[in-house]
């Protein structure tokens, strides 16, 4: 049977595309904070926005009189023709986000002092009605609290079950603001704890505030782009990337792969590019309303826009960079500053590329310094450091267990646990065996050894008392496992100076790539270091 | 009862020298206590009563464990009682006859150092000599010594407020003496401060003088600020000589003496304190939020006990406070030296409490590695404040001493899972030291050569299921299943029979057994001795380490004092020297952070000692007056401390005292009545207040009727106009005193703004200028939920009584004998 929708039903429903997560609710106060001429913006969260968002700053305040109409569709302070959207400045113009966020939320409490008004006033609504509108004592500015958004709405609460991806994303839209609008200090409060807070000095220092001190990036600013730009693509992922026009928000595939690209040169697979990067664009030309959320915006002219952010990154980097041995030919040492802060960019440069290889089309060039294999493949040449490498290998393998046999050995070996070590014989026998030894107790505190894992090659010359002592004299009981195999591959790996023949050296390096984390060792280290094809041609200027 | 045993008698003698301490006479594993201590401790610790027969007669006894005796230690004292612990001198086994056992340490309350605790724990010492009175302190933990007299009229009140502000866990006074008398006779606060006193023998000023002089290894006190104060030098004097006898050491952590001088500080009397919810909560008992608490993002321990100084002891001196404050800002602006700052220091250990447990002999390996490890961090914390350009910073820098040397030598002797007793070895780190190494590596030798023993076994008796195996009732022992017991031979000599098998030991295997146990136990000594080496060089380092603990912890202050503004969002007061108060949106920093964002409302202040220094704030309770006198004091007292202050602007001309009459709380436990309370601090505050103080009252005269309450209300503010002439904000529910406030030339009146609608009236705790309209008492009536019938009613009574209001005379009348109340209630 069809019947027509309550008008409270239409309203969520069709809040539901302006609002579809706290995210997108945290946005939208925000925004209006800051279009209130805020300076200071505290948002709280909690339950992943799901349970309370709670916006409050000291803007200028909403007059008592206007305030059930701000929560009315359709009503906007923002804009009042279709002229002003031409030369929209503010974040909001809808006219919707209140009343959406009123629709979907069981609760909603505005609190605001205007600045021309001696007494502030409080309005309280629920399930979308206005159920108390009294006068109240409060700072200057306004507040709002949203109480379980979407429980009106079980379908759409339904799809965002997870609470901490929510958290997350609303966390993530904040900072996204934050940046844009850096001349305002922020304070993000999660389940009551402090997540960050900024002083609003700047883009800079709120970006530090944020993220904690990471390698520095560099601020650029010409006449229309400004922000900051890392020195080198080194970041595993893009979520260090922040595009604004306006100071508003937005992404861009276009515009992102114009960044992207001017870092090509340097970047490798797997590394991204940190940077924030604001355009200053006439209003006319950019069409912020082509998305209920306003993230994608269209230009005019998209391809001068393209072009001029190409150009100026571009320019930019390489101003300030190395690039590494070519250049140093070209300009001499001293332009570029110390040559530790050189032999750093060189070494963020080459980082592994391994998807493409497969290992038998690897040709072995020789061993460096003893130590050093070198080989290379179709796309890259490899610089692996044979004793890391050994490492990481051994340790999968301990790690895997006692599936690759144990060995026994010729005289049973006795290894004490230290005195006063809070260890005791039982648990250490455990994660012994877990390893693929055999062992039993034979003191108060000694263990014999029988057997151990067997570790197909490489292992001759394994002194196992002095690696279990060195092990057991450190370990505390939860990480010994872990650590056992650390020392363990530490110690039964190949040393500098041992030449591995072809086959073992080719062996090695097939099995490191066949590891689950090939680029390091269990210390850290990292066990390779590639330059690629492509870096090499374009070094020596051969790729016309 | 005459104990004939010769350990009896023994006990007797150690006893008889330590008659009024509960004596843990040390019995192997166990410290024991007899007689009437056994009785006092079995009580007091819940400890099962035993007895001991000696000669037919059956002594009481009672025992602690010795690895545990600390925990229960720790109950006596905090008891009030004092433990002497008696120690074996020599090892049991070697000694011919009875061992000899001596005294070593006694613990008083005061002198109590724990393990756990991290908090601050005072001793004092006070005397009268030539009518001045001195006290002298002392912190166990911190090892710190500070000392100062009192001269004037009320100095016993100063003397007793220092006291309870310092809250020290033993007093200690002449016996016999009017200061003795004095504090017995004073009843104990309601904050439940409890201590013990503890009479000891007079000293005088010379003999004081001489030990001071010898333990510091000085010619003249002048250094130490003390010379021409007898009291304060026969104070300090009294309480080193107690640390002496106690600790039967040399107190070698108490390295120098300071003098208080109080015009360096701010005074705050104990009640103002309370009343302010500075570090203490104003309801006795409760554990309501504090400025401490808000203030306090310290990460060390000591950076912790320093905010609390800091805290009690507000600066005077402009220049003083400038070093402090630059710093703060420093570290406000360079978020990244701030952040890593104090996640680097995060890893210090409670540096001066591990040196105070060294010095006193009660640390554990452990403790040192501690010392070792947090010296490591130092270079690390000296090279972010490298690029500091603010001079507190720079000075912590040459503050903080490295001690490379010391910090490698304890990390590389000393093993990170070090156990708390040198007994059983495991202390040492290998490498450390040759010859033990050589002497582990025969054990362990010895037991791999135990372990391939059963290879050759089984070569030799041909029996191929030999085992060799350990167990610790039989130690090692070679096992054979009863099938081929036949096939063991002559030398194998059967020591115990299994259903399955027999095992069986060997002359070698005896050998072997006993080289690893004589391993062991000369390992064993070799680590006492490296230990107490290790030691020796920590004890020669004692200064540089509680120097360097003292800088790290006044880097943590400052460090924590710009976080918390930088969260809060407090703004760098403009400090002066004149009496003026201007504070621009300045908050209540403890009731913000209660409510959350958004919900404070931020009030100006505005005083000046020349032209407007008497502020009179009326309207309704809970209104947000006294709050707002609160959060004028915490605004002062963070600002002279050298913080940051949570307002947008803040002039603070720099006060010398602090007086908060504010709310009302029945003494009476101590016997006194609310009127008397505050007719006592009101008495206080006129008799001491100068006119660079700061006095704030609240509802004054609401302990008595209401004419009385009023007159001598409005008689105090005049008198604070008049006579003292400070900067004063006086919140009132009398709207009379309005009438005060616009007579007199330098008076402001203020009220908290309400709006009264159908509803009834809203707060909206904004303070603004002129007096308020009503009292709007029955509406808070109504809010509070009185029933309608009662308010109603009273709203009748009072439209009547209102008007009848009463004429000028009668007001004029009500003045003059204010005055002369005023006169009378002039107490010395």
């Amino acid at each position: 049977m069809i019947t027509r929708l309550s008008p409270e039903i239409v309203a969520a429903i069709a809040a539901g595309e302006v609002i579809e997560r706290p995210a997108s609710a945290l946005k939208e106060l925000v925004e209006n904070s800051l279009d209130a001429g805020a300076t200071r913006i505290v948002v709280e969260l909690a339950g992943g926005g799901l349970d309370l968002i709670a916006v409050t700053d000291n803007g200028c305040g909403i007059p008592s009189s206007e305030i059930e109409l701000a929560f009315q569709r359709h009503t906007t302070s923002k804009i009042s023709s279709l002229k002003d959207l031409k030369s929209l400045r503010s974040f909001g113009f809808r006219g919707e986000a209140l009343a959406s966020i009123a629709s979907s939320a069981s609760r909603v409490v505005v609190t605001s002092l205007h600045a021309d008004e001696p007494t502030g006033s409080r309005l309280t609504i629920e399930n979308g009605k206005v159920v108390e509108h009294t006068a109240v004592g409060c700072p200057q500015g306004t507040r709002i609290e949203v109480y379980g958004l979407f429980r009106p709405v079980p379908a759409r609460l339904k799809f965002l079950k997870d609470r901490r991806r929510e958290q997350a994303v609303a966390q993530r839209t904040l900072i996204d603001v934050a940046l844009g609008s850096p001349q305002v200090s922020y304070k993000l409060l999660v389940d009551g704890e402090t997540a960050f807070t900024t002083q609003g000095e700047g883009l800079l220092p709120t970006y530090v505030a944020i993220f904690g001190e990471e390698t520095e990036l560099f601020p650029i600013q010409d006449d229309s782009i400004s922000g900051l730009l890392s020195l080198n693509a080194d970041w595993p992922s893009r979520s260090r990337q922040f595009f604004y026009v306006n100071h508003r928000p937005v992404s861009c595939q276009n515009l992102r792969h114009a960044v992207e690209a001017a870092y090509r040169s340097l970047e490798q697979k797997g590394r991204y590019p940190r940077f924030v990067i604001d355009l200053a664009v006439d209003p006319a030309t950019v069409d912020v309303n082509v998305h209920p959320a306003k993230a994608e915006v269209r230009f005019v002219d998209e391809e001068s826009v393209r072009k001029a952010v190409f150009s100026c990154i571009r320019e930019n980097l390489t101003r300030r960079q190395y690039s590494g041995v070519a250049l140093l030919c070209e300009h001499g040492a001293n332009d570029y500053g110390s040559l530790t802060q050189m032999q750093q960019v060189l070494l963020t440069e080459m980082q592994p590329c391994l998807e493409n290889d497969k290992q038998d089309q690897f040709r072995l060039l020789g061993t460096a310094y003893g130590r050093y294999l070198l080989a290379e493949s179709r796309s890259a040449i490899y610089i692996i450091d044979q004793h890391a490498a050994h490492e990481r290998v051994l340790y999968e393998t301990l790690l895997k267990g006692s599936q690759g046999g144990t060995q026994p050995l010729l005289k049973p070996l006795c290894v004490s646990l230290p005195r006063g070590s809070s260890l005791d014989v039982a648990p250490v026998l455990t994660i012994l065996r877990d390893l693929g030894f055999e062992a039993e107790a034979f003191g108060s505190r000694e263990i014999l050894i029988r057997s151990v894992p067997a570790l197909s090659w490489g292992t001759e010359s394994v002194n196992w008392g002095d690696i279990l002592r060195e092990v057991l004299a450190e370990g505390k009981p939860l990480e010994l496992k872990a650590m056992a195999a650390a020392v363990a591959a530490c110690h039964a790996s190949i040393r500098t100076g041992d030449i591995l023949s072809q086959e073992g050296a080719q062996a090695l390096i097939t099995r490191l790539f066949q590891c689950a984390e090939p680029y390091r060792c269990p210390h850290g280290r990292p066990t390779m270091i590639t330059v690629s094809r492509e870096m090499l041609e374009k070094r020596f200027g051969r790729d016309a | 009862m005459t104990p004939t045993t010769p350990m009896m008698k023994q006990y007797r003698e150690i006893k008889n020298q330590h008659p009024d301490a509960i004596l843990f006479f040390r019995l192997g594993d166990f410290y024991e206590m007899f007689f009437e201590d056994a009785l006092l401790a079995s009580r007091e610790l819940d400890i099962v009563l035993t007895g001991r027969e000696a000669s037919g007669e059956r002594a009481p006894m009672c025992g602690v464990p010795y690895h545990a005796a600390e925990q229960y230690i720790a109950i006596l004292v905090g008891k009030g009682y004092k433990v002497a612990i008696c120690e074996q001198m020599e090892d049991p086994k070697l000694a011919k006859g009875l061992v000899k056992r001596q005294v070593v340490r006694v613990i008083t309350p005061g002198t109590f150092v724990s393990s756990g605790e991290a908090g601050a724990r005072y001793m004092a010492a006070l005397c009268e000599l030539d009518g001045a009175i001195g006290i002298s302190f002392m912190e166990a933990t911190e090892g710190s010594f500070t000392t100062m007299q009192m001269r004037e009229d009320n100095r016993w009140d100063e003397a007793w407020g220092k006291l309870v502000l310092k809250a020290p866990a033993e007093c200690i006074v002449p016996a016999d003496s009017q200061v003795e008398h004095y504090l017995k006779n004073r009843a104990a606060p309601a904050s439940g401060w409890r201590f013990a006193l503890t009479p000891v023998k007079k000293m005088d000023l010379r003999e004081a003088e001489q030990l001071l002089l010898r333990h510091f290894k000085v010619a003249t006190l002048a250094g130490y600020g003390c010379d021409g104060m007898p009291a304060a030098i026969v104070a300090a004097g009294m309480l080193l000589r107690y640390l002496y006898e106690t600790q039967l050491a040399d107190a070698l952590q108490i390295r120098s003496l300071s003098t208080e001088a109080p015009e360096e500080y701010v005074t705050i009397d104990p009640a103002s304190w309370r009343n302010l919810d500075v570090a203490e909560s104003s309801v006795p008992g409760k554990n309501t939020p504090t400025l401490l608490g808000v203030l306090d993002a310290t990460v060390t321990r000591m950076g912790k006990r320093l905010l609390r100084e800091w805290l009690e002891k507000p600066l005077r001196d402009l220049n003083q406070i400038t070093y402090r404050n630059r710093a703060v800002a420093e570290l406000v602006a360079d978020e990244v030296a701030r952040k890593k700052l104090r996640a680097i220091m995060a890893g210090f250990s409670d540096l001066p409490r591990l040196v105070s447990r060294v010095a006193a002999n009660v640390e554990t390996p452990r403790d040192i590695l501690n010392i070792g490890k947090s010296l490591r961090l130092v270079p690390r914390v000296k090279e972010i404040l490298e690029r500091a350009t603010s001079e507190a910073l720079k000075e912590a820098i040459c503050d903080m001493d490295e001690l490379r040397d010391l910090a490698e030598v304890i990390c590389a002797a000393i093993r990170e899972d070090a156990p708390s007793t040198l007994k059983e070895g495991g202390v040492i780190k290998e490498g450390y030291n040759a010859e033990l190494d050589r002497i582990v590596s025969i054990g362990r030798n010895a037991r791999q050569y135990l372990a391939s023993l059963e290879a050759s076994e089984r070569e030799a008796t041909g029996i191929r299921s030999l085992k060799i195996g350990y167990n610790r009732v039989f130690g090692y022992y070679i096992e054979v299943t009863n099938a081929n017991a036949h096939l063991v031979p002559a030398r194998y000599q059967r020591k115990q029979t299994l259903r399955s098998a027999e095992r069986y030991v060997t002359d070698e295997l005896k050998e072997l057994e006993s080289t690893i146990l004589s391993a062991e136990e000369k390992a064993i000594e070799l680590e006492q001795a490296l230990y107490a080496e290790v030691k020796q060089k920590v004890l020669a380092h004692i200064e540089q380490l509680q120097l360097t603990g003292k800088a790290i912890a006044m880097v943590d202050v400052l460090a924590a004092l710009a976080e918390v503004a930088v969260r809060n969002d407090y703004a760098q007061p403009e400090l002066c020297e004149e009496p003026v108060l201007e504070i621009r949106d300045g908050r209540h920093p403890v009731v913000e952070s209660v409510l959350g964002p958004g919900k404070f409302v931020p009030n100006d202040v505005r005083l000046d000692a020349k032209s407007a220094r008497l502020a009179i704030v009326t309207g309704p309770n809970m209104g947000g007056k006294s709050t707002y006198l609160r959060q004028v004091a915490l605004i002062v007292i963070m600002a002279q401390i050298g913080s940051f202050v949570p307002a947008r602007k803040a002039r603070i001309g720099l006060v010398d005292r602090i007086f908060a009459r504010i709310g009302a709380h029945d003494d009476l436990a101590a016997g006194q009545s609310t009127f008397m309370v505050e007719m006592s601090e009101v008495a206080n505050i006129l008799n001491n207040a100068t006119e660079r103080s700061l006095v704030l009252l609240d509802e004054l005269g609401r302990g008595t009727g209401t004419f009385d309450g009023l007159s001598l209300a409005w008689a105090v503010a005049e008198y604070l106009h008049d006579q003292v002439r400070c900067n004063t904000l006086m919140a009132t529910h009398f709207r009379e005193i309005i009438e005060l406030g616009r007579q007199l030339e330098a008076a402001v009146n203020l009220h908290v703004a309400v709006k009264e609608d159908a509803e009834g009236i809203k707060f909206l705790w904004k303070v603004l200028p002129g007096g308020a309209a009503a009292s709007y008492g029955v509406e808070v009536a109504k809010l509070a939920g009185l029933p309608a019938d009662v308010t109603e009613r009273a709203a009748e009574i009072l439209a009547r009584l209102e008007s009848e209001a009463p004429s000028r005379s009668a007001s004029a009348r009500r003045k003059k004998s204010a005055r002369d109340l005023t006169s009378q209630l002039r107490l010395a």
